[in-house]
């Protein structure tokens, strides 16, 4: 038996030290999530503009167009339940939040939650969803990201470097995506993760909407542009009923909502059919900046 | 508890732990903790099903007692049925009330009639099929007297409920497990690094080679319209590696355990893909179930000692009642009787014996008749995977209409084409290891004494490498199911 536990353990020995340095260094390693949250924090003081979203909104929204300072801790398939979550952790340290911008687009009501991505905001925002736990996650974050995606991608990344939340990475026009087809699938995507599931997520925004209300702070709906490739797949009865259900909040809440999906922006300013790039991002950002100026002077 | 989890990672060092260092090798603690361990192991995928365990377990217990002290034999006889009423009357009710029912239902409305019945929502509990069969076993062989009834409570709980094969088999002899139980179990070193490479094979047939093929044939058979026929083939394939990956993965990983505590199970596969003809291959596929059908079955209906006429109705009823072993769908019963015909013209000519030993041995490569056999017979079941696979038999048919249509010759219209390139890759590797130590009871059993330590263990971190690097989406051990 000693001779058969000796072996052993020193079979498992290089495969323990291996698994060891991988989580030392999945611990320690870059993450746009990372980045965005510790910037989030160490300028908390200074945020008079906090940007909420998903992609459309992590890609369009440009901080370095405002003349207030603006933040964008909007990300890819963010849900509504995380913005709100994201913007109250951090509400008290932030005594110069003057807006919020909530990103609100076709799929935001209705779109279920996306569970593959608890675990980022777990790890690095130290968000939970729910009542969710996190025992074996905690004990290797490894084992939860998979090995295969910690070697590949999780581990390598080198320092995205945004500034003030916003990435750069869709600096020009993806072409081979730009078209119809692409616009259709891309509707699909949204449309198979539709569950009926709507009054939970406007009830909580409606809370979220409150809660910044009664601290001072302005919330804005928007809506970003989107290529017609995109816009014209959408179902008109879901567009129809979002709408009256975005109109019915802005009114009950007296709060602005801007629509700008049909802005007919040109190709050169799309990355693909349902994001802006860096161009286009700085064309909308200016035009927000320009209605919050004007909202801040009156 | 899945072999292939954190959970059993962590379970079963605990009770290797506790089995070998607190039981001070005492027998009886050494049992009492085998049959608790099984039933946390059994329990956690649902506590409220080990109530069926532990009844079968008292009837068989109870009845063993009972023949031991009963000589008449139409009461012998009565014992045994009340066991295989029990016995089979859970697996029915559990497993093949709603097909009967459904069957029922549809066969009267044929003739005018209107049944009304609705199906019930039954969970079919996790390896109902396989530890009935193996509880049955024991009051056979023991109404037989080919065995002797054990007295032994704890022993007979441990044999009934052994975690390592309780789920998915092998479906073990009551004459070949049980006295394991009774017997005094020594450490072996030698035993347990045997038993810890046959799991490390194990899991890679599983996690490596079916986890992988899975994605591929679930996306496949599930989409199978839109598919042309080419691609129909690539499902086909993908299927019946994961089939085997899956299910002779879980037997390694079942056997290897086994003898981390000192057991030895039966081999349940013996390299099926290399079977000259489909007789060869059914002594080599899921040995344990074909030969428990061959000794329970088969025999008693008079085996091939008969005319023509009983071999051909006796193949036919072994097959039938294996497919439906597996699931309660017309599809299994299909896929029974496919290889029932398969069979036939092997028994019917006496060539079904042919094949016995190894294909190719003393030799590395097969001749060309041999390869030629391989592929065919390999081809023959590859197209009854299908009907295995498929979701009823309109979806094997269009599933097989797809495949000999014009779409045949078209290019394989498969996403991932990056991905599919790695598993054939990973395949072919399986397939070659597999093909030198086929005379083995596992492919890489006497790697051992082929290769010095260095080369050995780089062998097993490789394969640990791979298993980490090129792990499948999880899926579920498909033999859970039956």
């Amino acid at each position: 038996m000693r001779k058969f536990i000796k072996n052993f353990l020193l079979f498992l020995l290089p495969i323990l030290a291996t698994f060891f340095i991988l989580e030392l260094l999945v611990r320690k390693s870059n993450s746009l999530y990372r980045e965005k949250w510790e910037g989030y924090i160490s300028k908390s003081d200074s945020i008079n503009i906090l940007v909420l979203g998903n992609s459309h909104a992590m890609n369009a929204i440009d901080p370095r167009e405002f003349d207030l300072f603006a933040y964008n801790m909007a990300f890819a398939s963010q849900s509504l339940y995380y913005d709100k979550e994201i913007a109250l952790k951090n509400i008290d340290n932030m005594p110069n939040l003057k807006y919020v911008l909530i990103s609100v687009d076709y799929h935001s009501f209705h779109a279920k939650h996306n569970e593959a991505r608890d675990i980022f905001y777990h790890y690095y925002y130290g968000i939970d969803y729910g009542n969710k736990k996190y025992f074996f996650e905690n004990v290797s974050w490894v084992k939860t990201l998979g090995f295969k995606q910690t070697i590949r991608e999780h581990i390598p990344r080198s320092k995205i470097n945004p500034y003030r939340g916003f990435d750069f990475s869709y600096d020009s026009t993806n072409w081979n995506v730009m078209n119809s087809l692409e616009g259709k699938k891309r509707v699909e995507q949204f449309e198979n993760s539709f569950i009926n599931n709507e009054k939970d997520v406007i009830n909580n925004l409606i809370d979220f909407i409150q809660v910044l209300k009664s601290k001072d702070i302005i919330p804005i709906l928007i809506t970003l542009p989107c290529h017609d490739y995109f816009t014209s797949h959408l179902n008109k009865d879901i567009v129809k009923n979002n709408e009256k259900t975005i109109k019915q909040i802005s009114d009950l809440n007296k709060i602005e909502y801007y629509n700008f999906i049909d802005s007919n922006y040109p190709d050169s300013l799309y990355y693909n059919v349902d994001h802006l790039n860096k161009h286009g991002a700085k064309k909308i950002s200016k035009k927000l900046n320009g209605i919050i100026t004007s909202l801040n002077k009156n | 508890m899945l072999f292939n989890s954190i959970d059993f990672a962590i379970f079963l060092p605990i009770v290797f732990i506790l089995y070998w260092f607190a039981t001070n090798n005492n027998l009886k603690t050494q049992n009492i903790l085998i049959t608790i361990a099984s039933y946390v192991f059994y329990g956690w995928w649902d506590w409220r099903f080990l109530s069926l365990i532990i009844f079968s377990t008292l009837v068989d217990y109870s009845i063993g007692i009972s023949l031991s002290k009963q000589e008449h034999p139409t009461k012998r006889k009565l014992l045994l049925w009340t066991s295989i009423f029990v016995n089979l009357g859970f697996l029915g009710f559990f497993k093949y009330y709603n097909f009967f029912l459904d069957n029922f239902i549809t066969a009267f409305s044929f003739l005018g009639q209107t049944i009304q019945a609705s199906s019930l929502n039954i969970i079919l509990p996790v390896g109902i099929s396989f530890y009935t069969f193996q509880t049955l076993s024991y009051s056979i062989d023991v109404y037989r007297k080919k065995l002797k009834p054990t007295k032994n409570f704890i022993a007979f709980s441990a044999f009934v409920c052994f975690f390592p094969q309780l789920v998915a088999g092998p479906i073990e002899r009551a004459t070949h497990l049980l006295p394991q139980f009774y017997n005094k179990r020594k450490f072996e070193y030698n035993k347990a690094i045997d038993g810890l490479r046959q799991i490390l094979w194990g899991l890679f047939k599983k996690i490596v080679i079916a986890d992988n093929c899975a994605q591929f044939a679930n996306h496949i058979f599930n989409n199978s319209t839109e598919m042309n026929g080419s691609t129909l083939v690539i499902g086909a394939l993908c299927f019946t590696f994961q089939i085997y990956g899956d299910f002779s993965g879980y037997s390694d990983i079942a056997i290897g355990t086994s003898r981390l505590f000192g057991f030895d199970l039966m081999q349940n596969f013996n390299f099926p893909y290399f079977s000259r003809d489909i007789a060869e291959f059914w002594r080599r596929w899921h040995i344990s179930l074909s030969t428990w059908f061959r000794d329970y079955l088969y025999i008693p209906l008079g085996g091939s000692r008969g005319g023509t006429w009983m071999k051909v109705r006796n193949t036919f009823i072994i097959f039938i009642v294996s497919g439906f072993w597996h699931g309660a769908n017309w599809t299994f019963i299909i896929w029974g009787a496919l290889n029932a015909f398969y069979f036939l013209p092997l028994l019917l000519t006496n060539n079904n014996r042919n094949n016995i030993n190894t294909v190719a041995q003393g030799r590395y490569l097969p001749n060309f008749k041999e390869l030629f056999s391989i592929l065919i017979t390999f081809g023959l079941t590859v197209f009854a995977w299908i009907f295995f696979r498929a979701t009823n038999l309109s979806h094997a048919i269009s599933y097989i209409s797809g495949i000999f249509s014009s779409t045949l010759i078209k290019i394989p219209d498969i996403e991932n084409i990056g991905k599919l390139s790695i598993i054939c890759f990973l395949t072919m590797c399986f397939l070659s290891i597999e093909w030198m130590g086929r005379l083995n009871k596992y492919a890489i059993e006497k790697l051992h004494l082929k290769f010095p330590k260095p080369l050995r263990w780089g062998f097993y971190y490789l394969l640990i490498i791979s298993i980490v690097y090129f792990q499948g989406e999880e899926q579920q051990f498909i033999y859970f199911q039956f």
